[in-house]
């Protein structure tokens, strides 16, 4: 009778056998295929043109759904790619709401602020993001301050003051990001960082 | 200490590790993108030549951190990339019921032995190289292997028994 070692040999052989006979011949060359720069450009004005010359949505929407497809960016955002995340530092992953005073001084750490969603294989390299960490609340807004995001994974970490004079009460950090790019992240999913403050 | 490699040792490392790096790449993105990504392991691989040191493992091992590397990156993960096992990952064509059988328990194994699993019968690399990838000394790959192996004899009942 086969052990399982030796089931587990025989079936790793044939699964080897089944992956290698998908398997390109060489490497291929490191420069990608991409439509020039030139040939977005043409296809973008292309269905801006029909816009305005008002031939009809549908086509113009083709058109640019084309030109977003061959840039890599179109725009939409794929369920594999997580969300910016904010949370205080040392807290763990889900925290329940912190309870801060009003004048304290946080320390929070955020992850993947990137201006693209590398989740296909057209998406080009995801770039960091400037981070404005915002404090709302009781019908106001308030900007503490602006970070720059760093690294592949798009950290930051920064310490932020929680104003003296802010209310007694439940309130959200928050974070808008600016830059180039900056719409894709704003789409993406997010959760502010939920805080109870006490005076 | 870093060594300098020449590009000609690293496309021959590359050559011959190509087959492991494709193998792994399948494990953690599927057939659709493994190719990518190991496409995209070999430049960082190319870029990053000068800061291989053999001292510290084998060529493919570090050929295959990259890949882990680049295939966490690529889908936002902070934890290692061996943990995750892509669904279509075990699935091979026409193959028997008792095939069919042990893939699954294997999927359900916990993620470091299911790792362990993956790496040493089906990627087809020794434990010292999966040792590296998974963070582990040889001896708790080997330990981690065992403990596998009679959880899918347990799962998968008497006929899988040791003689």
């Amino acid at each position: 009778m086969p052990t399982i070692d030796d089931r587990l040999r025989d079936t790793g052989q044939a699964w080897r056998e089944h992956v290698d006979a998908g398997a390109p011949q060489a490497i291929r060359p490191s420069t990608r295929a991409r439509p020039s720069r030139h040939t977005r450009r043409t296809v973008l004005v292309a269905a801006a043109a029909v816009v305005v010359a008002g031939v009809g949505i549908p086509v113009a929407g083709v058109l640019a759904r084309r030109a977003a497809d061959h840039n890599g960016s179109s725009g939409g955002f794929a369920a594999s790619c997580a969300g910016p995340q904010l949370q205080l530092a040392g807290e763990r992953e889900h925290p329940g709401a912190a309870v801060v005073r009003a004048g304290q001084t946080l320390t929070v750490t955020g992850r993947f602020y990137l201006d693209s969603c590398q989740d296909t294989n057209h998406a080009p390299e995801p770039h960091p993001l400037t981070v404005g960490i915002s404090l709302r609340g009781h019908g106001r807004t308030v900007l503490l301050r602006t970070v720059r995001a760093h690294g592949s994974l798009g950290t930051f970490r920064a310490s932020v003051r929680i104003p003296a004079d802010w209310p007694a009460g439940k309130t959200t950090l928050t974070t808008r990001t600016s830059g180039a790019q900056a719409a894709v992240a704003e789409g993406l999913p997010r959760q502010p960082l939920k805080l109870t403050v006490v005076n | 200490m870093a060594s300098q490699r020449s590009g000609g040792e690293l496309a021959q490392a590359l050559a011959v590790c190509r087959p492991a790096m494709r193998r792994f790449a399948y494990t953690l993105v599927g057939p659709e993108h493994a190719d990518d990504l190991v496409q995209d392991a070999a430049e960082r691989a190319w870029r990053k030549q000068k800061l291989f040191d053999p001292t510290r493992g084998s060529a493919q091992a570090w050929l295959l951190a990259i890949v882990a590397d680049r295939a966490r990156q690529r889908w936002r993960r902070t934890q290692p990339a061996w943990q995750e096992l892509h669904p279509e990952a075990l699935v091979i064509p026409e193959s028997s019921v008792a095939a069919v059988d042990l893939t699954r328990a294997v999927t359900c194994l916990p993620a470091r032995q299911r790792a362990a699993v993956v790496l040493h019968y089906f990627v087809d690399l020794p434990i010292a190289d999966i040792a590296e990838l998974l963070g582990c000394a040889p001896g708790t790959v080997k330990s981690q292997l065992h403990d596998a192996r009679m959880a899918l004899e347990k799962a998968l009942g008497d006929s899988y028994a040791n003689d």
